[in-house]
């Protein structure tokens, strides 16, 4: 066994590929509602590795690995099962990266508004860590907490004292390798360290600063640039500047990963049809260059995020892609997750004015519809959001964003909802948690139920087309019948929260 | 990028907000907060600094936690470029 001074890790949760299938991460989400192995073995079974030393990681604990690396730093990302033979080994200090510490991200908070039990990711995550910080007791080391959910430690700021947490790095994606290592260094040097560091927009990352992943991430997803021009108010990647990857870099990356046996990848950003553009209008050729080059290693590559608005903004590029991607042996369709957030345009006006552009926000409702019927058109199949409880909302929001859903139903896609989590750092940050629904919400609620109902089965054959996925489609076409059966139940039950709620 | 360290006690956090605005008003956009440690512990001082440091996305904001006056006159030279670039 090798020993490194650093070791850079996370739970389970996030340390596995989820059978190769990203979507089914969502899964770790859930509150414990089935037998937990189960759930662990259907949402992130073990990953593959060699003592310790794993195939796939996640992309984010990657970069932070290469960029320590390059500085000259023995470091590696390990298993969670073997950090403590590594810390027993001798390692320094332990990165933990993470991107829902304690279960509090939209999708978490929303389980957990209706179901009083704790989430699958923030059990294994607890367990993870408290295994780790009972070794501090023994062993002289240090840890490290980073990643785009560190806001999360600031709500639950009692933890960082029980779990002995050193440093904080709340970079939210930027410069914080280059924070990372800088840190580390100065812990093996012996000097003194903050008990907290945060990345304010001033202190961007440029991309001469890059460094490239050494070895496989998670489904060969990769990153292809950083930022959004959109500035949406609730979201904190908004807040960063729009930097485009060159396409070298992005190519050494997705060699990487084909390298190291991860022959399918995802091209990850807030708006993969933005790429290489400077406006809200695509880069044609850019976006071209970059399917071609990822489809040339990849035999399926999928999009982590676009906007509707970019989709329509050049229908005929959409039809270039699906023709680049879709070659109907290796690949079938297109997987994206997408923002509708809300069907109101007054919401929309106040808290998302340039969600819609080029188009005005008024025209929001058409282009949302409009973006799902060029994506069905062309077996792109979209993940949409909703925000529920934005602040300001009233009913007539609600019923504007009930009215949308029902006239996305033809589209194949699954709609979403999501509490509105005022997530750090963002113009909305220090807005209060939705958590209660009122009567009004329970139709927005079961709309996007029933849509989900109305394409599951069908996006489960898509989706695991393939042999091996056959145990697992079964145990997700079951759980999907039992969600049908208790269709009615679910409502009443919801009614009689929101009820419970108002009084 | 110019920057700026000031000292607070634990049983002070409340100025920090202001502070830091005097700082961002100077042009400052590195900026150091060292509280001295008295009857508060590391993870009551963050959480008490929760809003500024969720409210301020502008700055590069750091934390500095130390036991004495000392500790904290000595760290207020700190170059915080050393850790950001």
């Amino acid at each position: 066994m090798n020993r490194f001074d650093v070791i850079l890790s996370t739970d389970r949760s996030l340390m596995t590929n989820h059978h190769g299938k990203e979507f089914l991460g969502f899964g770790t989400t859930m509150p414990v509602i089935l037998p937990r192995k189960f759930l662990q073995w259907l949402f992130c079974p073990p990953m593959k590795h060699d003592n310790g030393i794993v195939w796939q990681a996640p992309y984010g604990l990657r970069r932070i690995e290469a960029r320590l690396v390059h500085d000259g730093i023995n470091a590696a990302v390990v298993d969670p099962d073997y950090v403590p033979k590594y810390i027993e080994e001798g390692a320094k200090v332990l990165i933990i990266r993470h991107h829902d510490w304690f279960g509090l991200n939209p999708p978490t908070t929303t389980w957990t508004a209706f179901i009083d039990k704790e989430p699958l990711n923030a059990i294994l995550f607890r367990e993870f860590i408290e295994s780790v910080c009972r070794l501090k007791d023994k062993y002289d080391f240090k840890i490290i907490v980073t990643g785009p959910a560190v806001w999360q430690w600031l709500h639950m700021y009692d933890l960082i004292d029980r779990y002995s947490i050193d440093v904080i790095v709340d970079s939210n994606g930027d410069r914080e390798e280059i924070v990372v290592s800088r840190v580390v260094k100065r812990i093996l040097e012996g000097r003194e360290v903050p008990s907290y560091i945060k990345m304010g927009i001033k202190d961007n990352l440029t991309l001469d600063k890059l460094v490239p992943i050494l070895h496989a991430s998670v489904n060969g997803l990769i990153e292809i640039g950083r930022g959004c021009p959109r500035k949406c108010a609730f979201c904190s990647v908004g807040s960063r500047p729009v930097r485009w990857y060159p396409l070298d870099f992005i190519e050494k990356e997705i060699q990487v990963n084909v390298r190291e046996g991860v022959n399918h990848g995802i091209l990850s950003c807030t708006d993969v049809l933005l790429y290489g553009s400077d406006t809200v209008i695509p880069n044609e050729n850019a976006v071209i260059k970059l399917h071609i080059l990822a489809k040339k290693y990849w035999k399926q590559v999928g999009w982590s995020h676009c906007t509707l608005a970019a989709a329509i903004a050049n229908k005929k590029l959409i039809d270039t892609l699906a023709e680049i991607l879709i070659d109907g042996e290796y690949q079938k369709f297109i997987g994206v997750e997408v923002g509708v957030e809300s069907g109101s345009v007054k919401l929309m006006r106040k808290h998302m004015p340039a969600k819609s552009k080029p188009f005005p926000i008024e025209k929001w409702p058409e282009i949302v519809e409009e973006a799902f019927s060029l994506f069905h058109e062309h077996n792109i199949i979209p993940a949409a959001t909703i925000i529920v409880g934005l602040p300001e909302e009233d009913e007539d929001d609600v019923k504007a964003t009930v009215e949308l859903i029902k006239r996305l139903r033809p589209y194949r896609s699954l709609i979403v909802p999501m509490f509105f989590v005022p997530m750090g750092p963002s113009r909305l940050g220090r807005e209060e948690w939705f958590r209660k629904i009122k009567p009004y919400h329970v139709e927005l609620l079961m709309a996007c139920l029933d849509h989900a109902l109305y394409w599951a089965e069908k996006l489960i054959e898509d989706y695991m087309n393939d042999k091996k996925f056959l145990i697992i489609k079964k145990a997700l076409k079951w759980f999907i019948g039992k969600v049908k059966s208790s269709r009615n139940l679910i409502e009443k039950k919801l009614k009689e929260i929101a009820e419970s709620n108002y009084g | 990028m110019k920057q700026k360290m000031f000292i607070l006690k634990d049983t002070e956090l409340d100025k920090a907000e202001i502070e830091v605005r005097k700082a961002l008003s100077e042009g400052c956009f590195r900026i150091g907060i060292i509280v001295v440690k008295s009857c508060k512990t590391i993870g009551e001082i963050i959480g008490e600094l929760r809003r500024v440091i969720k409210g301020n996305i502008y700055p590069s904001l750091s934390i500095w936690v130390v036991n004495s006056e000392e500790e904290a006159e000595k760290l207020l030279e700190f170059e915080l470029g050393k850790l950001y670039e």
